[in-house]
This record gives structure tokens, sequence and C-alpha cells, in this order.
């Protein structure tokens, strides 16, 4: 177990618009965990799972992914799933984050290990207390070290 | 044709019937006739022998006085008058024969006299007497009298047989003929009829070859039509799907960022008030701020509900439909409860008439109904009152749900537009976006249904749902 500052947040988002104002939110939130930010989802998987893809790199550091689902090279659903197989990574939170309210999607995520599902909201204030309330997410949970 | 031809075998086989009883009966008159040819003939014969017999009974008795003769003559005799009897009646229809007859009957008379005569003299002793009326060539000539009598009514009854049995032959051997004719006839429509009912079975056969043909061709064709039908709806729900998603990504930017500036505007005003005056123009350039700002969120806003509209159209098409069995009574009742605040607002009624049961997917026929009675009450003629009837009625497997109202109603030309993504119609004086009826009749569509708009302006209209009973996929 470790203290929640030292949570790495990964967040993996292809709209650098979207990331920006995840970011901006995240900070005002009073959260300065340090973001790692991904583009795509090889990038994305590269860093989460290593070369072998196994996980072993991030063995001991604990994570949070940030996560959307449409990516330019793969669904985030693969992204999701990938983590959830890797022995070292399963444990770590994930929140999906995306335009998509898709009844099923939303089920589909849930059903593979999704902690939270946030629909990101047209309407400023929503959007914004959604990742307020994200940050208090990070405040409470317990985020497991990688091991 | 095929009447006219049974009908005309039917009346030859008529006329032949007759006409074969007809001459059956002539023929059997013609046998009657012979016969009674003969029988006048028999007769005469009978006559004329026992004339002689008589004769020959009176000869031995005058030669031998046997009175054994004298009984013979005496007992043919007797017998005569009842052959000349018989004779008479027998070709009493005939008048010349009748007439020969009678003469007969007279000469039979004058020599059974003298027969009488010559024995009664003969019985009283005086034989001399007798053999004079013997000698008496007037008995002789009588006798000859009697015979060319005879012969002429015999040649005239055979004469009268000949005719007969010619006339019995021609009318067997017309009987023969009219017989083979007929059969002739007969075998003759027989043959045409199975021809004629070869030709249409071989038609019937051929037409029914090409039905079964074209129906397999007609299958093959909708499964085709079908299946490129769905591949289009399926992409079409794909491309809606992923535009609204992918138009709402940079919507979600444009939006966040406006955020960023208001709240950057914001941090410039807070600086204002350190220098103690306002400044005029710095407070117009924020007021022109604000109003761009608010221009750009609330477009935002409009389109972001659009996108949605797009995005749940997209997904009613895709949502997997329950078929169940729907009381739509209640479910009208349900919905009429739901509206009563606004009805009651607007000082209107709305009144359901027994509905049909229908196995079909609830939400469904929900989201079409209570889209069509909210705009029945939304779309009031004002300073009128409103009055709502939903009715139903049944027919060969389909439910007819009708949603009337005396609304505002609507113009011709906007009939076909009211159902289609973002179209209004009439005075936009009414909050909405233009995705009720396109949404109603996409779910209509998709339940296998039709919908109908009968419209008056300034009368109503009238929304006719017709709805499979069953639903199945």
């Amino acid at each position: 177990m470790s203290d929640a500052d030292h949570v790495t947040i990964v967040m993996i988002e292809d709209d650098e618009g979207h990331a920006r104002l995840i970011e901006k939110n995240i900070r005002r939130a009073g959260v300065s965990n340090e973001i790692k930010a991904f583009a795509d989802g090889t990038s994305a998987l590269d860093y989460l799972l290593g070369p072998d893809r196994t996980g072993v790199v991030r063995r001991g550091q604990a994570l949070m992914i940030l996560l959307d689902l449409n990516l330019p090279d793969m669904t985030g659903i693969d992204i999701l799933q990938a983590v959830k197989r890797s022995q070292h990574l399963k444990a770590t939170p994930i929140v999906v984050l995306t335009t998509t309210d898709d009844q099923r999607e939303i089920e589909r995520c849930y059903e593979l290990g999704a902690n939270v599902y946030i629909v990101k909201p047209v309407n400023y204030d929503n959007f914004a207390h959604a990742i307020r309330q994200l940050g208090l997410f990070f405040s409470v949970i317990k985020v497991p070290e990688a091991h | 044709m095929q009447t006219a031809l049974l009908a005309v075998g039917f009346v030859v086989l008529a006329a032949m019937s007759g006409t074969t009883l007809w001459l059956v009966r002539q023929t059997e008159t013609n046998f009657r006739w012979t016969a009674h040819s003969q029988d006048v003939q028999s007769a005469l014969l009978q006559l004329q022998l026992s004339i002689r017999r008589a004769e020959s009974g009176e000869r031995g008795y005058m030669l031998t006085s046997d009175t054994d003769y004298l009984d013979l003559l005496r007992t043919s005799l007797d017998v005569v008058p009842g052959y000349v009897d018989k004779l008479q009646t027998l070709v009493a229809d005939n008048p010349e024969q009748a007439a020969r007859a009678a003469l007969i009957g007279e000469l039979v008379s004058a020599k059974l006299a003298e027969l009488k005569r010559i024995a009664d003299l003969q019985i009283a002793g005086n034989p001399s007497e007798a053999l004079d009326i013997i000698r008496d060539p007037e008995g002789q000539s009588l006798m000859t009298r009697f015979i060319d009598a005879t012969r002429a009514l015999r040649d005239a009854e055979i004469q009268l047989q000949e005719e007969r049995k010619e006339r019995s032959r021609s009318t067997a051997s017309l009987l023969l003929a009219v017989s083979l004719f007929g059969a002739g006839l007969i075998v003759a429509l027989a043959i045409i009829t199975i021809l004629l009912i070869r030709r249409f079975i071989a038609g019937l056969v051929a037409a029914q070859t090409a039905l079964a043909d074209a129906n397999a061709n007609l299958e093959a064709k909708v499964e085709e039509r079908t299946t490129d039908l769905k591949e289009a709806n399926e992409e079409l729900q794909r491309f809606a799907y992923i535009v609204s998603h992918d138009l709402r990504s940079p919507l979600v930017n444009i939006m966040g960022f406006t955020g960023e500036l208001d709240a950057i505007r914001r941090d410039l005003a807070d600086e204002q008030p350190r220098d103690g005056t306002a400044d005029p123009a710095r407070q117009q350039i924020l007021a022109d701020f604000d109003e761009a700002l608010g221009f750009i969120t609330s477009s935002i806003s409009k389109m972001d509900r659009l996108i949605k509209a797009i995005l749940d159209l997209s997904r009613a098409g895709r949502r997997d439909f329950m078929p169940e069995m729907l009381d739509l009574d209640t479910m009208f009742g349900a919905m009429r409860d739901a509206l009563s605040h606004q009805a009651q607002e607007v000082g209107a009624e709305i009144r359901i008439e027994p509905l049909p049961q229908i196995e079909s997917d609830r939400l469904a026929v929900e989201q079409i109904f209570s889209n069509l009675l909210d705009n029945a009450v939304k779309y009031l003629k004002p300073g009128h009152i409103g009055r709502v009837v939903v009715s139903g009625e049944e027919k060969i497997g389909f439910a007819i749900i009708r949603v009337s109202d005396n609304g505002r109603g609507i113009a011709p030309e906007d009939r076909e537009r009211v159902f289609e993504l973002f179209r209004r119609a009439g005075a936009q004086d009414r909050p909405g976006e233009g995705i009720g009826l396109a949404h109603v009749r996409a779910l209509v569509r998709r339940l296998g249904g039709s919908i109908r708009l009968e419209s008056e302006p300034g009368e109503g209209s009238t929304f006719t749902v017709i709805l499979p009973k069953r639903w199945r996929g």
C-alpha cells in the first residue's frame, strides 16, 4: 500500500484538447500527482506493460489509468483487457472517460473490470465537476502497488 | 367453351334418346300392324276352311245320307258366323277391307242359307229337289264370288302387310342410322372434350410451373432486397453513431475551452477594481465578451442536443426488441395520467376508447404513442377546448390505432416534412427540436408497421398507426 501522492496517473487520450482539459481540471481539483499522457494505445501499452507485455516493468508502482475508448490504433476496450490480463497490473484502478454513453459499452467496460465510467459531458460545469469528483476519488481510493 | 361443348353433347344425347324412343315405338306399332294383317288372313282362312268343310259335309251327306256328314255340316255351319264376325271386327278399322268383309258376310249368309236348304230337303227325303239346287248355277256362282271376294280381301291384306313390313324395315334402318350417327357424334364430342381438357391441363401445368418459378424468383429477390436493405440500414446506423460520436468529441473541446475563456475573463474582470474607477470601454469589452460567450454556449448546447437526437435515433434502430403482450388500454391510461398536468394547464381533454391487444415491444410502443399524445396536447389551437381521442380497431392481423386532435393542424406541404429529422411545421412557438415524429416513424417502421397523417389546417390532425398484432423480428 502507498500514499495517494505517489500514485502516477496514466492518461490515455488521443484528443489533445481533451487531455489538456482533463489535466487542468484535475489540477484545479487540487490533485498534484504526476500525470503521464499518451495519445495512442500502442505507446500507452509500451509504457504500462513493457515490450514483453507482461507489465513486469511497472512492478512496485502505484498507478491509476484514465482511459478514452476511442483511440486511433485500438479501442480502449483492448487496453482494458490487456491491463486486466497482466498479473502485475490487474489490481490497478481504471477510469474510463469517454464521449460514449452507450449502455452496452458501459456494461462491457464494467464487466471487464473498469472501476469508474465517466461520460465527458458537453456542459462545461458538469465536465469540471466530473473531473473534480475524480480528484475526490483519488483521495478516497486505495491504489495498490503493482507487484 | 367447355360449357358449350357439354351443352352440345347433352342436346345430342337427348335428341338421340328421343328419336330412338320414337323409332322403337314406331317399330312396335309396325309390328303390331303386321301381326294384325296376319290375324286377318288367318281369320279369312278359317272362314274359307269352315265353308269348305260345310260344303263337303253337305256333299257327303247327299251321297251317303250318313248322319256323320250331317253333323259335320251342322257344326261347320255353327262356327261360320263367329268367323265372319271375327273377320269383320278385325278389318273394321279399314273401310275398304270392311266393305270387302261385308260382301263376304253377305255371300257367306247366302251360301249358308243354300246349304241349309239343301240339307233340310235331303232330311225331308226330297233329294231330287236338293240336287236341283246344287245343279243350279246360281249356287256355283255364289261360291265363285265368295272365292273372288276372299281373294280380294287377302290380296289387299297381303299388300297392306307388305307395306307395313317395308315401313318397319325402313324404321329399323333409320333407328340404326340415328343410333350410329348419335354414337359417332358423341365419340367426336368426347374426343374434342378430351383434347380440350388435355390442352387445358397442359396450360394449367405450364401456368403452375411459371407461377412456382416466379414465386421462387420473387422469394429470392425479396431475400436479396431485404438483405440489401438490412445492410444499408445497419450501415446508416453505424454511420449515425460514428458521426454523432465524432462530432461530440470536438464539441467537448469547444465547450471546455469556452469554459477556460470564461475563467480567464473572470480573472480579467477581477483585476479591475484595483484602480478604483470603472473604465467604460473596458466594461463594454467585457459585455461583448459575455455576449459572445453566451452565444457560443447556447449554440454548443443546441448542437449537443441535436447530436444526442441522432444518437438516440440510431440507438432506437439498434436496440433489440422484446415482444410481449401489451394491454394498450392500460398503457394509454398511464400515458394520459402522465400528461394530465400538461393537459389541465392548456384545458385539454384526452379520451381513450377501447383498444386492441398487441404483442410488441413495450418501450417502442410507449415511445411512439407518448410522442403522438404529447404532440396532440402541445399543438392545440389557442382559444379552443382541446380534444384528443385515441381509438383503435383490428383488421387481418393488424392493430390500427388513431390519435386524433382538434388542434392547429398541419399544412398539406408539411405533412411529409414533419416526419423528417429536425424539421418542424407551423408557427415555431413551442419548444422542440423536430425529433419526435422522426423517431416515431423510425420505430413504427422497425415494428413492421406504418404511420399515416391526415390533417386539415385549423381543424386538427389524425395520426393513424398500423402495427402488426404480433411482432416477429
